[in-house]
């Protein structure tokens, strides 16, 4: 169970899914993988990209060699086909005290190296995951064994869309923004505490009737993030892709340069499918 | 659409918010240049990578900012490769931040 600035070492990383979620469930946490194939070192960095977590080190070394040269670690992950040697050796380098201690070293005393680490990471984070499981549904990994090829793909939940409308002229707005807003059944919006939302206005010609429409309103002043309204927005918004329903979220401009509406309401880290949209 | 922010949607992370700055810099820019000014940003998008992606790996890692930067290449293609730049998989062209 990772604690802000926690160090995982996640020996046989494969497709990084452990050290990803890891990095995921705790601000500053960092794991740092050991994998000697090429191709699973690339998948990894890809996969660590795509969720958010570039900063995942994932190293070509060996267990126990490359360990010499690690930092100690809060906690151990062992990927299949270590040895009971490098086990020790590796949980000898263990900071000592807390639950990742517990937790990974009774998976080790077992003295085998769990076949299913995605299960094994379901049962040693239980309650942290139960805890954030709001924060982080709209994506789940998915990994059957170690070195498995990992699918990021949506769980049973809807997908989220950020769709940026462009400058103000709806005839800048991407064609695919218009396709997106033709086919989700939900469209969220910021609107100013009294009257219309700009980006809902320039959109407005290509939302279809009867869909619903989840008008956020934010004031709109200088000073610190109206955190309330953006939290209480993350939860509607969450409902909905936990029934299933996509939802696109409009932005002036484009999400990703300075649409704070979407960045601190979607603090799914890499979690949805950004559409940029700009003339 | 500017290829910019299509890097940005395909990294998955904003460029900027709040009171971010974003510094976009030619990569044909000499050593001294780029140093002075990745060191005085928030955030950077360097354009035009080309050739200069090794020198420029070398760079941010004496900088210090090698572990953030996201390596984009034909962004919305069919053959989009998002990357860590530091990661052994990325090629030896063309960066993004």
């Amino acid at each position: 169970m990772p604690h802000p600035g926690a160090l995982l070492w996640d020996i046989g990383a494969g497709c990084g899914s452990i050290g990803i979620e890891w990095m995921r469930a705790a601000d500053n946490s960092l794991a740092i993988g050991l994998e000697p194939r090429e191709d699973r070192r690339a998948m990894a960095a890809r996969n660590a990209v795509t969720l958010g977590v570039s900063a995942l080190d994932i190293r070509d070394a060996r267990a126990p060699e490359g360990l010499a040269a690690l930092p100690a670690p809060d906690a151990i992950f062992f990927g299949g086909g270590n040895s009971d040697a490098t086990m020790q050796i590796a949980l000898d380098r263990l900071k000592p005290g807390g639950p990742a201690r517990r937790t990974f070293g009774d998976a080790a005393e077992r003295g085998r190296p769990s076949r299913r680490p995605r299960d094994a990471w379901r049962r040693a984070c239980a309650p942290h995951r139960s805890a954030r499981r709001a924060a982080r549904r709209p994506f789940r990994l998915a990994s059957s064994d170690a070195g498995d090829a990992m699918v990021v793909e949506e769980a049973v939940s809807g997908r989220l869309y950020g769709v940026g409308v462009g400058p103000g002229d709806p005839e800048l707005m991407t064609l695919k923004a218009v396709r997106i807003l033709a086919e989700v059944p939900v469209i969220a919006y910021p609107a100013p505490n009294s009257g219309e939302s700009s980006a809902r206005a320039i959109a407005e010609k290509f939302i279809p009737a009867g869909r619903t429409e989840i008008a956020v309103r934010v004031p709109m002043r200088v000073g610190p993030v109206p955190l309330e309204a953006y939290e209480q927005a993350a939860d509607d918004i969450a409902a909905h892709l936990d029934a299933g329903r996509d939802v696109a979220v409009l932005c002036e401009g484009d999400p990703f340069f300075y649409g704070s509406f979407i960045t601190c309401t979607m603090r799914w880290r890499g979690g949805f499918r950004q559409l940029s949209c700009l003339a | 659409m500017t290829s910019l922010t299509a890097c940005a949607a395909a990294s998955g992370r904003p460029l900027v918010r709040r009171d971010d700055v974003l510094m976009i810099l030619p990569a044909t820019l000499d050593d001294r240049e780029l140093e002075r000014r990745l060191t005085d940003t928030r955030a950077a998008a360097i354009m035009k990578v080309g050739r200069h992606l090794t020198r420029l790996r070398r760079m941010l890692g004496r900088l210090g900012l090698l572990a953030s930067a996201i390596y984009v290449s034909h962004a919305t293609r069919g053959n989009e490769r998002v990357l860590p730049l530091r990661s052994s998989a990325t090629p030896r062209r063309r960066i993004f931040r």
